[in-house]
């Protein structure tokens, strides 16, 4: 673990850093004297997530669920949980993002934790296996009993990461008093009032770049933020590299339409839903991004920058620090390509030029 | 994918029974006129006795577009992030979250794909 209280312009913070999940985990309170309190729920939260939902621990619940698959098994109240949000955000995403890719995602070769994924060359299996779908798990959030068919494999990676950055960050800022934010491997929350001028997060390709390494940082106040790629967590398979995020419909990785996607929402739960669909939704990204109403900021392959929502422009000049909402168009200048939204026909359209255009 | 379930409200309608779903039908109409007599603007559930399924909701907010389809409300956590991905279940609800801003700061932490 790693402990600094930084200093910024406008005031100290306390922060901790610290592996976990497979990722780093961050958390910083504008009071920098419940630091430590802090730290301590986040641990405490996510022992628990990953207790409950790692799907590469044997001794772990879902693991169990998995091994009783075709019986209604009663599960703890936090596994039900992340099973109803996973739920939910594949209802919401259309199916986009659906935790029933598990058996997916092990057949591409990602069967253990990624540490030992990322340098080894998975072999390849029979073609790749489309997801049953999620509408086949039974779950009983009353009374939290959940039934996994035979032959599906549960994978709440999608969201449990996110949901359980929302839940600490609660605890957090309801037990300290403090505002507090919360990151687990770029999934972003935020809880209680922010520091003055609000959280300061770089946006970059991997989660794990340094903070002063990112060369877009953007204010947020509330809610989350969280962002997907497909270029971080990545390996090997025969030939061909392939990624985490699974299209449900292929049980193939998704196309690589966008590098980076970053959304900003209520929640770090809706955020990372939206962020990881749009990945899988491709071309139709900005079409089904634009009826959201959510700030977002996309990358394409080619470097192409799109923003919507109110999202800012990279260049634009930084504000007085008290936030508000941006509306309307926006516009932003890239050296690469322009990417354009047809309102006609809700179709994303690409040409070289110098301007990109984004309706929010 | 199979669609089994889809847009009826729950996650676990896939293997009752036809009764049981006019049982849970009906009720679910009954608690709408009741709750749309009484004037009630907000969404809200309810939970069918003796069954162990999600019941249906309804909303009468909005533009008047369908009503999302969710869980009981008493079945939900209270965390912010399951009432959010409720209330935000309805494609058609807007957000009404503060887009960022830019800033002069250094970043406090990186958003990024997962490394």
């Amino acid at each position: 673990m790693t402990g600094s209280t930084t200093l910024s312009p406008a005031t100290a913070i306390g922060l901790r850093e610290f592996a976990a999940l497979g990722t780093r985990a961050v958390v910083a309170t504008c009071d920098p004297g419940v630091i430590e309190s802090a730290s301590a729920i986040l641990h405490e939260e996510l022992i628990a997530i990953d207790r409950a939902c790692s799907r590469f621990r044997l001794d772990s619940e879902i693991a169990d669920v998995h091994r009783r698959a075709g019986s209604t098994v009663e599960v703890s109240p936090l596994l039900s949980e992340a099973v109803e949000t996973a739920l939910r955000v594949a209802q919401d995403t259309d199916g986009a993002v659906d935790p029933t890719v598990g058996a997916a995602v092990i057949d591409l070769g990602y069967d253990r934790d990624f540490a030992d994924v990322r340098h080894r060359r998975a072999p390849v299996v029979a073609g790749p296996r489309p997801a049953p779908g999620w509408a086949c798990i039974e779950l009983d959030p009353l009374r939290h009993r959940l039934r996994v068919p035979v032959g599906v494999v549960l994978d709440l990676g999608a969201t449990a990461k996110a949901l359980a950055a929302d839940r600490a960050v609660s605890r957090i800022a309801a037990a300290t008093g403090s505002g507090a934010l919360v990151n687990l491997g770029g999934d972003v929350s935020l809880a209680g009032s922010p520091p003055p001028g609000g959280w300061a997060v770089g946006i970059a390709l991997e989660s794990n770049t340094s903070p002063g390494d990112a060369r877009v940082v953007v204010a947020i106040r509330e809610g989350g933020l969280a962002s997907s790629g497909t270029a971080a967590r990545t390996w090997l398979q025969g030939d061909r590299r392939v990624h985490h995020i699974i299209d449900p419909e292929t049980g193939d990785s998704a196309e690589n339409w966008w590098r980076l996607v970053s959304v900003a929402a209520p929640s770090c739960v809706e955020a990372n839903a939206v962020s990881t669909a749009a990945i899988v939704w491709g071309a139709s990204a900005l079409d089904r991004l634009s009826t959201r109403g959510l700030p977002c900021r996309l990358v394409g392959e080619d470097g192409t920058v799109v923003v919507l929502g109110g999202w800012p422009t990279d260049g634009a000049t930084p504000d007085d620090g008290r936030g508000g909402t941006t509306t309307g168009a926006t516009r932003r200048t890239t050296g690469a390509a322009t990417t354009t939204i047809d309102r006609a026909t809700g179709t994303a359209k690409r040409a070289t030029g110098t301007t990109a255009e984004a309706v929010s | 994918m199979t669609s089994q379930g889809a847009g009826e409200g729950g996650w676990n309608l896939g293997r009752r029974s036809l009764a049981r779903r006019i049982r849970l039908t009906t009720a679910a109409i009954v608690m709408v006129a009741i709750l749309g007599t009484a004037g009630i603007g907000t969404v809200v559930a309810a939970e069918i006795p003796g069954t162990t399924a999600a019941p249906v909701a309804t909303s009468k907010t909005g533009t008047g577009s369908t009503a999302p389809t969710t869980t009981s409300q008493s079945a939900t956590t209270t965390s912010g992030a399951t009432s959010t991905a409720t209330s935000n279940s309805n494609s058609n609800s807007m957000a009404t979250t503060k887009a960022p801003t830019t800033t002069s700061r250094p970043a406090d932490t990186t958003s990024g794909a997962t490394g």
